[in-house]
Formats: C-alpha cells, structure tokens, sequence
C-alpha cells in the first residue's frame, strides 16, 4: 500500500469550515490514479498534506506505510527529499541554476542522508532519455520553454529514484502538443520503474493515460474552500 | 552546492543587488567618513600644540589663558613683566622659553609676537614642527611671517608690504601706518590656529608702538624724531602677554607650574595645555554628540534600505522558496541561504564603502588640509571602525532572519 488516508480532516488557520474531509482513501503500489477536480476543490491542499508540505490535519496519513502525521518537520522534510517526487502546474526549476545543477541540487538534499550521490552521466541520460537536448543542460531554467522545464521537472522529481509521484496540474500550461510528449515521456518513465503516481488536474481529456479515475468531489466529503 | 546556490541566486538579480550594494556602502562611506572626522577632529583639537609642557600668562581661568595663547580668541586679563619671564625662563629645569605678545591684528587676523625660537620649538600634532611654504622665519624689526591661511585668503606674496592695525578688532582706526611690515616667509597649512596669525618679532611690536600713549599715536603729531634702526633692534619689551616653556625633563612638569602658580613677585598662571585642551574638548561635546548622532541616523537609514530591498526580494522569491522546501530544503536551509546572499551583499557593501572613503581620504588629504584646515589622517585602521562594521553586517543579518523566517513560514503554508 503506497498512500492510506484515514478519517483525514484539515483546515486552514483561521477558516470557519474544513477544507479537506476524507473517511477513506488509498492508492496501491505502482498504481496511476488520476484524480480530476475543479479548481479550489481542494486538490493542492491533499498533495501538500500526501507530501508532507502542509501538517496540520487530523487523522492518518501514511505513505509507504509510514506515519507522516506522527513524523516531526525535519523528519518529512527527509522523508520526502528521499520517497516523494513532485512535479507542479509551473516554478518546478530553479529560475536561475541550469537543469543540471536543478537535478543535481533535488540529488543533494536526498543524497545527505540515504542513497549516494547521483553520478552526472546518469543525471544527463536522466535528460536524455526525456528527450531534452544536450545543447540545453547548461541554459538557466527560465531560458527553457515551458514544455522542456515540465520534463526537466520530471527529471528532478525522479532523480532521488522516489517510489511516490506527485503531480499538481502539471500540463495546464503547455499546449497541446507539448501536452501530449509530457504524458508521454511521464507515463513512460512512471510505468517502467513502478513508480506510484498521483495525477491532479481539472482536465477530462487526460482521463485515457490512467487506469484509475477518481473525482476528489466524491471522496471529499468537506468539498474544497 | 550551497555557496554556488547563494551566488547564482545573487547573480540572477544582479540589478538589485548591485544596487543595494552601492546604496549600503553609501551609507557606509558616510558613517565611517563623519565618525572619521569625528575622531580626528577630537585629535586636531587636542594636538593643537603639543611638544609644550607649560604656557604660562598672568592668572586667569586656565580655559582663558589656552583660548588666548594658543587659540588667539579673546583676551588677556593682564601682562607679565618681561623680567618675570626672564627670571622664569633662566629657571635650571626649563629648556627653552618662547615669550608671545598679543594685541594687534591685520584685517581680523591676530598678530603674535615672538622670537625666532617660535619657529623652532612649537610643534602640533604629533610633534609636527612648523614648516616654511616659502621665505624664512623673520630677520629684520618689520619682518612679518605669515600663517598660510592668512596669505591665501588675503592674496600675500613674499615681500609684500601690510599695515597692522592696533588692536583685535576687524575694522580698526588706528593702523600702524608709519611701520608697514615686509612679508619674510609663508608657513605651511597646519590645521591649527597658526595658520591665521602673523608672527613678527618683539621687538616689530615695541617699535610700532612707540610713542604710543593710550592707544593713540603720538608721531603724528610730528613732535618726535624717528629712531634709527640700529636702535630698534635693541629694543626689549617691558611686558608680555604669555610664554611657553619646554622642560629639559617632563617629569619636572607639576614642580615648574607649583612653582609659577605661587610666584611671589606677580600673580601667575601656568597650564599643561594637553589637560587644558581635553577640558575645552568636553565643553564642546554638544558637537561630537552631534556628529555622533548624525552617524547612527545614517545607519539606520541603511539598515531600513537592506530590510526593505529583502523583504521585496524575499516576497518576489516565494516559489523558489516553496520549490526548494518541497525538493527537500529544511527550513534552516532557507534561511542559512538568505543569511548567506546577505553576509555576501554587506560585505562587499562594507569593502567598496571602505575601500572608497580611503580612496577619497588620500585624494583629497591636501585639499582638506589647504582649504578647511583640517588634516585628516588616511588611517581607518581604529578600533571602532571594526565595530561601526560588524554593527552593519550584524544588523542586516538580524533583518534577514526576520525576513527569512517569514519566508519560510508562507513555504510551510503550502502555495
């Protein structure tokens, strides 16, 4: 069982209603779910509490069948440079450090504490492989186009070899074709390393890349903000 | 990694940055330069004169005695008769005695009369002897040798010809206009009262002030002969108005001053002018609390500059925060990288504020000296330059981690 939320409930600082109220809910290992929600339903708000970004909320959440809800902030903040890959709608690079020293950098703050350092040849077949071209390693992320920062990000969520995926709306800003090349390279490298992916987006049309097929209206109980 | 994250991240807002850099080491530049010339006002002042153990006059306030002998301001309570000081400076302790005699003036400027033992034992500063910008120091009765502000301001050259006038005031009405004087030499700039005084010899003094009665001039009335000159460098004052002594020995200071201050035959006064200057120093530090407070205001300009700038930047660097926590970052992380960008800007704030004030010091050390008087030394080297320093890298580090807590707090908040 990759991610268990259990009686999850979760509100912001000072809202009078719940943002979040989920009785049960879980994704198996190496599953691909897609989870489809109009904007302000809450979507951020679960990935940042799956991640561990946001604490806060009562109940279980477990991931990889440990307890982030009983974990301190260092400890998820370890956890998830070490188990969690994420990949946002957009800021997912460094504007000002190239993709390799993004990836390396994601590398880094896994590497302090458990696996060794990524050697750079593997970073750049990483690149490679996601068919982002060598001319381009060495360019400041905000001189990349928006479709090759997205698998960039892909990269950098993926490097630290994560068994969990996040992805929050992560095509909205490409266009079709870009679109289409993401999902494709994503589901590609998703399904050969067995990786558990969470896919968020309001977008139906994506629907045929996942097996599973979720609406966060009917698994929310609290209904967004 | 860490290091090359803060200076990519510098260099990505080169604009900014650069810009704060200048801004702080502005301030930097001027609250260094004010406590700078703070300080080294407080030294001119208190070097004035030095290499004089005592000036002695007739007895006063020992202020008034220091304003009238060294600082020429005011005016002396009473004479000293000349065989006073002869009998004093005859005194086996004292090493060598340069008499002054106060009273006139030319165009505002005060005449002080002397030997040319002047020249040769009164020094300033640290122990700076007087120099000669040109000529030499006075030879003839009506040699006049003049302080180098007293020749700018009023356009003299050497072997020009002036008229003193009888008194202090500015606009005097009885001038000295029988006995013009010759200009024998120039000193140069010295940053003390010097450099607004004639120097004529004592006997310059006597001579036009011969048949003088009441401070009117009796020549004019053509009842007397004009003496000849050979007469005139014979003449010896009957009084004087002070005299400064060297001892052979400085450990005989406090013995010579008991025994000046009870000398029997006339009441005397003698001042360690080093004590004397330090407690004028205290009367005027209305003055250095001023600058003082001109400079922390300074500071704190520049500290509301650099909060500001980062608190902007910080606000403008928000998803790049929440990217890095989300990769792994600790909060920690965060704010040591601000910490850092900060460490990084405001020292090279403090090194291109520094560097320019030193830079601007050694330009300017003649023009200072020629045109305000004021030597400034080129040395920042002090101890509280260190501190002003470190105050600056401190505080704009405490700012930052203001700043950067908040930061890091909306990261933790999620996007």
């Amino acid at each position: 069982m990759s991610v268990i939320l259990n009686n999850l409930c979760f509100s912001y600082p000072g809202a009078d209603t719940a943002t979040l109220e989920i009785d049960h809910w879980q994704v198996d290992s190496g599953d691909a779910v897609f989870l489809q929600g109009q904007s302000g339903a809450g979507k951020s708000t679960l990935l940042n509490l799956i991640s561990g970004v946001l604490s806060g909320a009562t109940g279980e959440i477990s991931v990889l069948g440990q307890r982030l809800d009983a974990m301190s902030g260092s400890q998820r903040d370890r956890f998830r440079a070490n188990h969690i890959g994420y990949v946002f709608q957009q800021f997912n690079l460094v504007p000002y450090l190239d993709a390799l020293d993004n990836i390396r950098l994601a590398n880094r703050f896994s590497s302090r504490q458990q696996s060794p350092e990524r050697p750079v040849s593997e970073i750049q077949a990483l690149l490679d492989d996601l068919q982002l071209s060598e001319a381009d390693w060495s360019k400041p992320a905000s001189r990349l186009s928006i479709g090759q920062q997205q698998r960039v990000a892909i990269a950098r969520a993926l490097v630290n070899q994560p068994e969990v995926l996040i992805a929050d709306e992560p095509t909205s800003s490409l266009d079709q074709e870009n679109r289409d090349n993401f999902m494709q390279v994503l589901m590609e490298r998703v399904g050969r390393d067995r990786i558990t992916l969470i896919f968020v987006s309001h977008d139906r049309t994506l629907e045929h890349h996942f097996k599973r097929v979720e609406r966060l209206s009917d698994i929310n109980r609290a209904g967004g903000r | 990694m860490f290091f090359r994250l803060a200076l990519k991240s510098l260099l990505s807002r080169k604009g900014s940055v650069i810009l704060t850099i200048l801004a702080i080491s502005v301030s930097v530049f001027v609250m260094l330069g004010v406590e700078h010339i703070r300080q080294q006002t407080r030294e001119n002042f208190s070097n004035t004169v030095s290499g004089v153990d005592l000036v002695v006059g007739a007895r006063t306030g020992s202020l008034n005695l220091l304003l009238y002998s060294v600082f020429r301001i005011g005016n002396p309570t009473n004479n000293i008769q000349w065989h006073t000081y002869e009998k004093i400076a005859s005194n086996p302790k004292v090493d060598w005695a340069v008499p002054m005699s106060l009273g006139d003036s030319h165009k505002g400027y005060r005449v002080l009369g002397t030997t040319t033992d002047y020249f040769k034992h009164f020094s300033y500063g640290a122990k700076r002897k007087l120099m000669f910008e040109s000529g030499k120091p006075f030879d003839d009765v009506f040699d006049v040798v003049l302080g180098y502000e007293v020749a700018k301001r009023l356009n003299y050259q050497l072997g020009d010809r002036l008229v003193l006038a009888h008194g202090v005031a500015a606009t005097s009405f009885s001038q000295h206009d029988d006995n013009p004087f010759q200009v024998s030499g120039i000193l140069e700039p010295t940053g003390t009262p010097v450099d607004q005084t004639l120097h004529v010899s004592l006997q310059g003094i006597e001579a036009i002030h011969l048949n003088w009665q009441q401070g009117v001039n009796m020549n004019r009335a053509g009842r007397i002969p004009k003496p000849d000159p050979a007469a005139l460098k014979a003449l010896t004052p009957e009084s004087i108005t002070a005299f400064m002594l060297g001892l052979k020995s400085r450990m005989a200071v406090f013995r010579v001053q008991r025994d000046i201050n009870n000398y029997r035959a006339e009441p005397l006064m003698a001042i360690l002018p080093g004590v004397a200057l330090s407690e004028l120093w205290q009367m005027m530090s209305v003055l250095e609390d001023t600058l003082r407070f001109v400079s922390a205001l300074v500071l704190l300009a520049a500290l509301m500059g650099l909060a500001s700038m980062l608190i902007a930047s910080i606000r403008e660097r928000q998803p790049e925060m929440t990217l890095l926590r989300v990769i792994g970052a600790s909060p920690w992380y965060l704010v040591l990288l601000i910490e850092l960008e900060t460490l990084l800007i405001s020292l090279s704030a403090c090194v291109l504020g520094v560097l320019s004030l030193f830079a601007i010091l050694n330009g300017f050390e003649e023009v200072l000296a020629a045109s305000f008087g004021l030597r400034i030394s080129t040395d920042l080297l002090t101890l509280t330059n260190p501190i002003l320093l470190g105050l600056v890298v401190g505080s704009s580090l405490l700012v930052t981690a203001f700043a950067a807590m908040m930061a890091v707090l909306r990261s933790r908040a999620g996007r």
